[in-house]
Parts: structure tokens; C-alpha cells; sequence
């Protein structure tokens, strides 16, 4: 098992404690790419919580110990907007994200994780011939290989 | 004190001393819980640093002084240290008053802890107080810098 999958995992455990502010839980679903399927999205109840690989690393610090490195990551929220206004539930989503990321303890994702910041909204909107509006929102992770790794 | 002329132990010396004072200061703020605290203390300044806030200690440059050259035995040395103050990661916060809170207190600590038994005399030359927005590279932080020059005065023997 590698660190990435490790502070993966991390983030799944993480996130899936958000809620939202209506009360009911995220559902949580891991997506590799990103585009959105819209099969995945119909078939899930929303609101719907994606995390995407953002496929930016770079290694920033290296020691004679160990290294830090920086990780891009996008947490994408889709929710169904049916007759209500859409942006609002986008600002719901937005605010549930952006305190996510503020508030959360790095450690708590993995004893490895420094440091998690947001960093902008990447895109926002109703997604195509459907009504779903989905947010992304772009965070950055520092981890270091300092440890048993 | 008698050296072997080219050995320059007295910096390893310095910097432990340095290290050794930080950590006496991480304790007494500790203690009287202060704030900001220091987490930790690192003895370079390319580490990945793991708490935050925290101090490290590195050599910017040093010098022998040649004043002391004419009988052929007595070299002084002039340390200048770099002490680095990390509040936050880059890309973070730069939380200026923190950096301050902290920098005071180690200059404090410092000044009125002069004593090194390593060295025969020292002071805090500079303090870079205009630089609370520093960007410290080779440890991907954001904090402050403070350069502290140190005088060393020994005596060699041929080796």
C-alpha cells in the first residue's frame, strides 16, 4: 500500500463525516477522471461527494530524512436542484466544502498529512440536461515520506 | 582552549548551543504557556517541519577575523546565524504579529543568556524585522528570519 493510497483512504474517512446543512449525510463516491458521468450521478442520491485526483504532484522539500510533497486534489458536490434555486444550492455546497477544508485536522486524514488548504472553485453550474448543479473546489495537500514510509 | 588550526568543531559547537538555548526557551514558554508557543526546534534550516510554529537554526556564512593573526595563534571568528521562524506553510497565513510574538521572545531569551561556554563573546547584530512576509524555500514556509552574529576567539596549535 502506498502513502498516496493511504492518505486516500484518509480523505474517504475524512469527508464522509461531512454534513451538509440540512443535516443528512454526503454520500461519498471516488472518481478517477473528470468527467462527470452522468449514469454515476443518476443513480446516487445526492448530495453526492466526489474526490478527483487533480493529477498535480510535485515534491517541494528533500532532506536527508525524507521529502514533502504537494498534492492537488478536487472535491466535486452535486446535488439535485429540482425546484429549487440553483444557486443556492450551489452556495450550500460551496460553504459545506470550503468549512470542510478550514476546519478539518490534517492528522486526522493520515499521521502524514501537514496541511490542507482550499484553494479556489474550479467550476460551478447546472450540469448538462440534468438537474444537478455540481461545484468543484480545488484543495492542495502537503504530505511528507518522513516515517515509515 | 587550543584547536588544531582548520578545525572548525566550534560550529557544530555554536549551532548545538544555539539549538540547546531555542529548546531551554520551547520549555520556559511552555511552561508559562504563552502565545504563540514554539513547537519544535530544528538545527537546519532544509527540513520538513512537521509542527508548527516552529525555529530553526542554520550557518549563513562565517569569517576569520585576521586581527588576531600576527603571533600566529589566535584567530577570531565572526559567526553570523540565521534563526528562521516558520508560522506557516506557504500559501497559508502570514500571520506577521505571531512572527513578532516570537521573535521578541527569542531575542529576548537570547540577550539575556550570553553565556555561551563556547565562545568567548557574542551579540545579536541584526534582527531582519521588515521581513514577517519571508518565503523560506527549503522548507516550503512563510514566517520570519533573524541573523545573529557570534564572535569566537581561539588559539591553535600545529597539528
Amino acid at each position: 500500500m502506498s502513502l498516496r493510497n493511504d492518505i486516500t483512504d484518509g480523505l474517504h474517512a475524512a469527508t464522509k463525516l461531512i454534513k451538509t446543512q440540512s443535516g443528512y449525510d454526503i454520500h461519498f463516491e471516488e472518481t478517477s477522471g473528470l468527467i462527470v458521468n452522468l449514469a454515476d450521478l443518476t443513480r446516487h442520491r445526492t448530495p453526492l461527494l466526489e474526490i478527483i485526483d487533480g493529477g498535480n504532484e510535485e515534491k517541494l522539500v528533500e532532506t536527508s530524512t525524507g521529502q514533502l510533497y504537494r498534492w492537488d486534489l478536487i472535491l466535486r458536490g452535486s446535488s439535485r436542484v429540482r425546484e429549487n434555486d440553483i444557486h443556492e444550492e450551489l452556495n450550500k455546497i460551496l460553504s459545506t466544502l470550503k468549512q470542510w477544508a478550514f476546519t478539518v485536522t490534517p492528522s486526522t486524514i493520515h499521521a502524514n498529512v501537514l496541511n490542507v488548504k482550499f484553494q479556489n472553485v474550479s467550476a460551478a453550474g447546472l450540469v448538462e440536461n440534468t438537474e444537478y448543479a455540481a461545484m468543484e473546489v480545488g484543495i492542495r495537500i502537503l504530505y511528507h515520506t518522513v516515517g515509515d514510509y | 582552549m587550543a584547536d588544531v588550526y582548520g578545525d572548525s568543531s566550534f560550529l557544530d559547537d555554536t549551532r548545538d548551543q544555539l539549538e540547546t538555548d531555542l529548546n531551554a526557551l520551547l520549555a520556559l514558554m511552555a511552561t508559562a504557556s504563552t502565545d504563540p508557543l514554539i513547537a519544535v526546534v530544528y538545527n537546519q534550516h532544509n527540513v520538513i517541519v512537521r509542527s508548527l510554529n516552529a525555529v530553526s537554526v542554520d550557518l549563513e556564512s562565517y569569517t576569520a577575523i585576521p586581527s588576531g593573526l600576527d603571533d600566529g595563534i589566535i584567530t577570531r571568528y565572526a559567526m553570523i546565524w540565521s534563526i528562521r521562524i516558520h508560522t506557516d506553510y506557504q500559501g497559508g497565513i502570514t500571520d506577521s504579529q505571531k512572527a513578532i510574538r516570537l521573535m521578541d521572545s527569542i531575542k529576548g531569551y537570547l540577550s539575556t543568556n550570553k553565556n555561551f561556554d563556547i565562545t568567548k563573546n557574542w551579540r545579536i547584530d541584526t534582527i531582519n524585522v521588515g521581513s514577517n512576509l519571508e518565503q523560506f524555500d527549503e522548507s516550503f514556509t512563510v514566517g520570519s528570519e533573524m541573523l545573529v552574529t557570534i564572535t569566537f576567539t581561539d588559539s591553535h596549535v600545529q597539528a
